[in-house]
């Protein structure tokens, strides 16, 4: 099946497949009618939205430990947190990671959301993450989802990026960058543009970052044949390692303190009202397990500290966080996982409705019930719950979100 | 001639493809590269030698009349920020080089200009040279491309940045009429010494100290005018600083010219220019810098012999590098030094901006302009920029420039490799998690590192 074009026909047909019924992406529609009034309110509102990239197991993230099918898959994997899980409602469970986040459940602070999709239904990263960032389900390079958002807020975005990602780019404006006003080093600005004011700004620390493990990795395979090229990597990775040759003092920034830094500049500039920040490293086709744990760990404290950087800030944010596809239902053959359709969605934030509460449909794993029969059958899509998401925070109403996301409304 | 010979055109003879490039059906690589030996110049040089000798002098005088007056913070200032203003706009020219290298329709001339720069090569050595030195490409080097290396070797050598850089622009003959007079400055056999043993002859050329000295004895009087207001600016030959007299090189003997004396040293240039042993040693830079770190000795052979055929025809002895299958047999073996890397990069992506800006990357890779800090120049040898530090540092500066890149990654790899491209990569690039490391996997891979 290729990109649908309306995915609620998917949905329904799932359902009625037999699906378990959990709730339904209906967050916003008490606010619906939101008033002018409360728009003004809403003003200082914030929406984070941390892009996943590369393709986050869902399924070994909030884990249907209900299902017999689950373990029937996965329990080669489970051996090392089965004992360990975080319960959630509904017989679904964290992976014992996300310590902060299970914290957030508590407090009614946190809502994941299971067996969603966005409107592509192929498996190619980039395809699927540009289409992501574009919301529409042709892409548009030059036309973000967040940049539609902001235009129907009149607000301004940041992007924790040297660049303004998809997301934040809107073809009505040039893009320019401008110096946020909160924080101390910018290192990727230029001048605002003459009179306009930009949609989106971008910050990034200004040291040059070390290598990405993953790639590092990547290019070793890569090199498999080249004697030259792998001898030499081989002894750039020990030099790098090796601590007494302090040979770049390179380091990478973390994602903790990328989502501090964005929590701070939202916090101290009220013309900022959201904020992209994107987290890689989750294709995990082979031994996913020990991976996982990290990837895991990293996000989970990347949102404890962009919690601390917003302190007051929020109880007014809204953080959603995505991913631009799930994965294979069972494992394959190196204990990972490979491309897949449905994934989940985390909902967050100081105030957000139905705190506390595993959202989404549950499609069920047996056979006849996965999306060509080896993914995670989508039930809903992502751009619904954002979109409520976005009328509930910022007072939007629905033929605003309709004109952000034009796919839905079709 | 095969097809796979297109992109050995594109990456051994040029910069790389771009999307153009890649897109045109050329069906003759030869041909496309004989039709580039035609005029290159750079397009409006943003910064000239007038333009820096003037703001020298000015400078100068400036800071002279500074520093006999009582201090004065605001003008110790205002100095600084002038000179700050001199290296500012020859960086502009620095970067317009590479700049036009990305954007050319001629990357053979291209990448013959920066041979010959290196062959010639300055180095930041000084404030002086800061500002001077892009200016030799643009204006000595460039304009002889098309045209005969004794004309390019006599303009380099009369150019105020070599003059300064190998200190001749203070060279006294002994017995001119200012030798006599001043007895403590004299000869500097410096340029003398660099031209036989790295721009002509090379260090096995079979010269000795004497040849040294009458070559530096004939550049006497070479220097730059326009330290007095009413003087011209640029090359000027002061024949009171002239060492006078007969003079033998390799044992040809040099007239003393009786009005233009300059005319002595262009005679010695000229004939250094077509001297059998810079055939040879022009000859076999020339195909290691293009073909392979060891050449083929029966090419550089050939080539030599055209040389000494034409009287050192730049064009034509590339016609016979580019049509001489050895030329085409070898393994792309040579790393691609840090600026043609980051040149090719920015071909194949079609990005004219990158961030760090240009200068500023080849400095992290390496590479910076006028910063081999010897007049021999870059070195040509493969290995010496295949290191591990260099290879973790250009991985570090492709993930990042890789954020920069719009384009879809296996489009570039297409684009930038062509039939060159392995299933293997192609692979790792589909499989890469996201497009920004899709993209480094294809800037770091064997067949775009090397050329």
């Amino acid at each position: 099946m290729t990109n649908i074009k309306n995915p609620r026909r998917e949905f329904i047909r799932s359902t009625i497949a037999g699906g378990v019924f959990l709730s339904t992406p209906t967050i916003g529609a008490a606010i619906g009618h939101a008033t002018n009034k409360q728009a003004t309110d809403n003003k200082n509102k914030k929406v984070v939205w941390i892009m996943l990239r590369g393709a986050m197991d869902s399924l070994h993230a909030v884990i249907p430990a209900f299902d017999p099918d689950y373990f029937a898959y996965r329990a080669n994997i489970l051996s090392d947190i089965k004992g360990s899980l975080l319960p959630l409602d509904s017989g679904f469970a964290l992976h014992p990671a996300f310590k902060h986040l299970h914290q957030l459940y508590k407090n009614k602070q946190f809502s994941p959301v299971i067996a969603v999709a966005s409107g592509y239904r192929e498996r190619s990263h980039f395809d699927a993450q540009d289409q992501m960032e574009s919301g529409l389900n042709d892409i548009d390079h030059e036309n973000g989802w967040m940049a539609r958002a902001l235009d129907q807020y009149h607000g301004q975005g940041l992007a924790i990026a040297r660049t303004i990602p998809i997301a934040l780019r809107s073809s009505s404006e040039p893009s320019a960058n401008k110096k946020p006003s909160a924080n101390k080093k910018p290192s990727a600005n230029k001048k605002p543009s003459a009179n306009k004011k930009p949609s989106a700004i971008t910050w990034y620390p200004s040291s040059f970052k070390a290598a990405d493990d993953d790639l590092l990795d990547r290019l070793e395979h890569l090199y498999e044949n080249d004697q030259e090229l792998t001898l030499l990597l081989q002894q750039a990775k020990e030099q790098r390692d090796n601590p007494n040759m302090m040979s770049t003092g390179k380091t990478r920034p973390k994602f903790t303190l990328l989502a501090n830094r964005c929590g701070k500049i939202l916090q101290n500039d009220d013309n900022i009202n959201c904020a992209m920040l994107e987290l890689g490293g989750w294709d995990t086709h082979n031994n996913q397990a020990g991976r996982l744990q990290r990837q895991f760990t990293l996000l989970d404290e990347g949102i404890q500290s962009l919690q601390e950087g917003l302190g007051e800030s929020f109880k007014d944010t809204l953080v959603i966080v995505t991913t631009e596809f799930g994965r294979t239902v069972a494992l394959n053959g190196t204990a990972g996982t490979d491309h897949g359709t449905a994934g989940c969605l985390f909902m967050l934030g100081g105030n957000i409705p139905q705190g506390g509460q595993v959202l989404g449909k549950w499609p069920g794993l047996s056979q006849n019930h996965l999306f060509e029969a080896r993914d995670l059958m989508p039930t809903s899509d992502v751009r619904e719950w954002i979109a409520k998401g976005l009328q509930h925070h910022w007072g939007l109403k629905q033929v605003q979100t309709n004109t952000i996301f034009p796919d839905l409304s079709a | 001639m095969q097809k796979s010979s297109l992109y050995i055109a594109f990456n051994r003879f040029g910069y790389g493809a771009t999307p153009a490039l890649a897109s045109m059906n050329i069906e003759d690589p030869q041909q496309w590269l004989l039709d580039q030996l035609r005029d290159y110049s750079i397009q409006s040089p943003k910064w000239t030698s007038e333009q820096a000798l003037k703001q020298i002098f000015a400078y100068r005088r400036d800071r002279k009349t500074v520093q006999q007056s009582a201090e004065n913070n605001e003008a110790i200032m205002s100095l600084k920020d002038k000179r700050r203003a001199m290296i500012i706009s020859s960086k502009k020219l620095s970067k317009q080089i590479v700049q036009q290298a990305i954007q050319t329709k001629q990357p053979l001339q291209a990448r013959l200009q920066d041979f010959f720069a290196n062959h010639f090569s300055l180095s930041n050595t000084n404030a002086n040279m800061r500002i001077i030195a892009p200016t030799l490409e643009s204006e000595a080097i460039a304009p002889h491309l098309n045209g005969y290396f004794a004309d390019m070797l006599v303009s380099v050598t009369q150019h105020p940045a070599m003059l300064y850089y190998l200190s001749n622009e203070s060279s006294i003959g002994p017995n001119s009429a200012l030798g006599l007079k001043r007895q403590k400055r004299g000869l500097n056999e410096n340029l003398g010494r660099e031209i036989l043993e790295l721009h002509t002859l090379g260090v096995n050329g079979g010269y000795a100290q004497s040849d040294v000295q009458a070559l530096s004895k004939g550049l006497t009087g070479w220097s730059i005018g326009g330290r007095k207001k009413r003087e011209a600016l640029g090359f000027v030959f002061k024949a009171n600083a002239h060492e006078p007299g007969e003079k033998t090189l390799l044992g040809e003997r040099y007239a003393a010219a009786t009005r233009n004396s300059e005319q002595q040293a262009v005679n010695m240039l000229n004939s250094l220019a077509t001297h059998e042993q810079t055939a040879l040693h022009l000859s076999y830079k020339l195909a290691k810098h293009f073909i392979a770190d060891s050449p083929p000795q029966t090419l550089v052979e050939q080539l030599a012999k055209r040389w000494v055929e034409t009287a050192g025809h730049i064009p034509s002895v590339m016609i016979i590098m580019i049509e001489h299958p050895l030329s085409w047999s070898q393994k792309s073996s040579k790393f691609k030094t840090p600026r043609e890397y980051v040149i090719s990069l920015q071909r194949a992506c079609q990005l004219s901006n990158i961030k760090p800006d240009i200068l500023k990357s080849l400095e992290i890779l390496g590479q910076a302009p006028y910063s081999s800090g010897s007049p021999a120049g870059f070195s040509d040898n493969a290995q010496d920029w295949a290191s591990a530090s260099a290879l973790m540092n250009r991985i570090e500066w492709a993930e990042h420039i890789a954020g920069q890149v719009k384009i879809t990654p296996i489009d570039v790899a297409k684009v930038a490799l062509g039939d060159l491209l392995s299933p293997s990569t192609a692979q790792h690039i589909m499989r890469a998690e996201s497009k920004q490391q899709g993209l480094a996997m294809l800037f770091m891979s064997p067949e775009f590192l090397r050329r």
